[in-house]
């Protein structure tokens, strides 16, 4: 193909140009505004919407609302319930997968049924028997609660063995012949080749259960172990005049999945991408 | 005698994970086992029981404390189906599923197209428009009842400054599901946007060439080349766009509890009210059901129209 740079063409990318500047602009100024907000004073924020910068920036709002509410509790819960969700997922995920994909057993077929027919249950389906199963296990109020229903997401299970199908069986057999077990063969070839499917679905499964918000709302009553993305929701209802406290919240809560995503970027939407396509 | 041989042939399996002394065949079903075990255990205990136990509970009067749980047969279904509130939830949850499919896709579609030019920025444009996509929805949500706001919000600042209306927002029945719709597009988009993205650059560049050599024009080439091949793609955006947006509920949690009269119902929302708030564990079970019948219905439906898959 040959360059042309016709003036046709720069139209268009200027055009394109434009396009994408005005939805990336659409997309940061919501963030961009509710930061500048929340660093106005209480008694400020409704008199200067159309004074952008606040004039003189406090962290007032944020004192507040923490000083009010158990925040650092609410993130701790968060933090053990989501690297929990993701550690065991992974593990689960990985070997289910490999044994879907590799494995010769009696029931396989079974297994892999079960698995793309849960896919298509809404897990809203399930909260009420789950509620039930719960409170019968005395287990409401507790991480092991708000986690199995995550851990028994589906998604992983079938995405990992798509990925295992594509590692050829000439690898394992060899393993065998070194003598592997079939566990050996998991953790000493499968393993370190799944790394890149690994981080997609493990960054997946961070942002999904670190949003996570029905089902710990439904389970937990215990203000104490509120996830903080239902701690937060809560308070729109006390905090409905005091915006700028809401708005710290709201930022405090996006904090940790911004900057790992400002880190991470690429795996992130590797993560989506990979998952997304091979699902 | 063949017992104890089993029994042997356990042990030597078992002490097979011990590193150095493996020795195990390709037939052993019960390592495998052992490796898959965990994962259908927590299938069956999470999803299959509860799923089963659904429809179960939702043929039954069901409250949490009650010692006694009446069976009622079909009445909740019978119910439900007089019920005009599940009937606001079940529009309003379809409106805003096709409000998601007819305008959140097709831009997710341009977008992806504009950034496979690869044009200078691009990394910062992409990770712009994802940004919405890694937040959660309770943060978006607080954010935008803010942006909303009829007095103090941007949005009616700015409408105006350049003497445009200034709707009610979330807080007229009219206009409230449209806001939420219109908040959940602009937080989703990225996501397909992705998903496309990894579509087209899935699409090998000869397709293009052999197409420029025979003298298709720009046009020509996205509809005969690019929109055919793209087709699994959009097949799956469409499937989960429409599964995800079934769900909604966050949004009408944290915007409007279901107001202004009932007109942000969704069926998610009066499913969680009539089962958490109410203890209607039967009534919201039916309401679960209906939920599952109408996902389940449509990825079919899609399967059969659109499931045929392009190979390349």
């Amino acid at each position: 193909m040959k360059l042309e740079r016709s003036r046709g063409d720069y139209l268009r990318k200027g055009l394109a140009h434009g396009i994408l500047l005005t939805a990336s602009a659409l997309a940061i100024i919501p963030f961009a505004w509710a930061l500048l907000a929340s660093l106005k004073p209480e008694n400020k924020i409704f008199t200067t919407i159309f004074r952008i910068i606040p004039e003189d920036p406090t962290f007032a709002n944020y004192v507040n609302v923490w000083l009010q509410n158990p925040l650092d509790r609410w993130i701790l819960n968060s933090l053990v319930i989501t690297v929990g969700v993701v550690y065991f997922t992974l593990l689960l995920d990985t070997l289910a997968g490999y044994a879907l994909a590799k494995g010769k057993f009696r029931g396989k077929s079974l297994v892999y049924t079960l698995v793309i027919g849960t896919l298509v249950i809404p897990p809203q389906v399930v909260l009420v028997p789950l509620y039930i199963e719960m409170n019968m296990l005395n287990w409401s109020n507790t991480y092991w609660a708000v986690m199995v229903l995550y851990i028994a997401n589906p998604f992983g299970t079938f995405m990992m063995r798509q990925f295992f199908l594509t590692i050829p069986d000439s690898l394992i057999e060899a393993a065998r012949m070194d003598g592997c077990s079939t566990l050996q063969t998991y953790t000493r070839i499968m393993l370190p080749l799944a790394k890149p499917a690994l981080s997609s679905l493990g960054v997946f499964t961070f942002i999904f259960t670190w949003g996570a918000f029905l089902w710990p709302l439904i389970i937990l009553d215990d203000g104490a172990m509120y996830p903080l993305q239902v701690g937060i929701g809560l308070l729109t209802g006390r905090y409905s005049s005091q915006w700028g406290q809401l708005l710290a919240a709201a930022i405090l809560a996006a904090l940790p999945v911004l900057a790992a995503y400002l880190l991470a970027q690429r795996t992130f939407m590797e993560g989506i991408a990979l998952s997304g396509g091979k699902g | 005698m063949a017992q104890s041989q089993s029994l042997r042939r356990i042990r030597r399996q078992l002490t097979g994970y011990v590193p150095d002394f493996a020795t195990a065949s390709s037939e052993d079903d019960l390592s495998w086992y052992l490796i898959v075990f965990p994962k259908v255990l927590l299938f069956s205990v999470v999803l299959l029981v509860p799923f089963v136990g659904a429809f179960w509970i939702s043929l039954h009067q069901w409250e949490p404390l009650a010692t006694q749980h009446p069976f009622v047969g079909l009445d909740n279904y019978v119910a439900l189906f007089r019920d005009p509130i599940f009937w606001d939830a079940l529009v309003n949850t379809a409106g805003y599923s096709l409000a998601l499919i007819a305008i959140d896709v097709p831009i997710a579609l341009g977008l992806a197209l504009l950034l496979n030019m690869n044009l200078r920025g691009t990394k910062f444009y992409s990770a712009a428009i994802f940004l919405p996509v890694v937040t959660s929805w309770v943060v978006v949500s607080l954010i935008w009842s803010w942006l909303y706001n009829p007095q103090y919000g941007l949005i009616n600042a700015a409408l105006g400054t350049v003497g445009l209306p200034q709707p009610d927002w979330l807080q007229s029945s009219k206009t409230a599901l449209a806001s939420i719709a219109l908040m959940s597009i602009w937080k989703h988009v990225g996501f397909n946007m992705v998903i496309f993205l990894a579509g087209l650059k899935g699409i090998p560049d000869d397709f293009y060439e052999a197409a420029i050599i025979d003298g298709a024009n720009r046009w020509q080439r996205f509809r005969y080349i690019t929109l055919p091949l793209l087709k699994p793609t959009s097949f799956f955006v469409v499937v989960v766009t429409l599964i995800f947006s079934f769900r909604l509920y966050t949004q009408v949690y944290v915007m409007t509890q279901g107001g202004p009269v009932h007109s942000t119902y969704s069926i998610v929302f009066y499913f969680w009210e009539q089962g958490f708030q109410q203890f209607n564990m039967g009534y919201a079970s039916a309401i679960a059901v209906v939920l599952f019948l109408i996902v389940f219905g449509l990825s079919i439906v899609q399967q059969r129209t659109w499931g045929d898959t392009v190979e390349y």
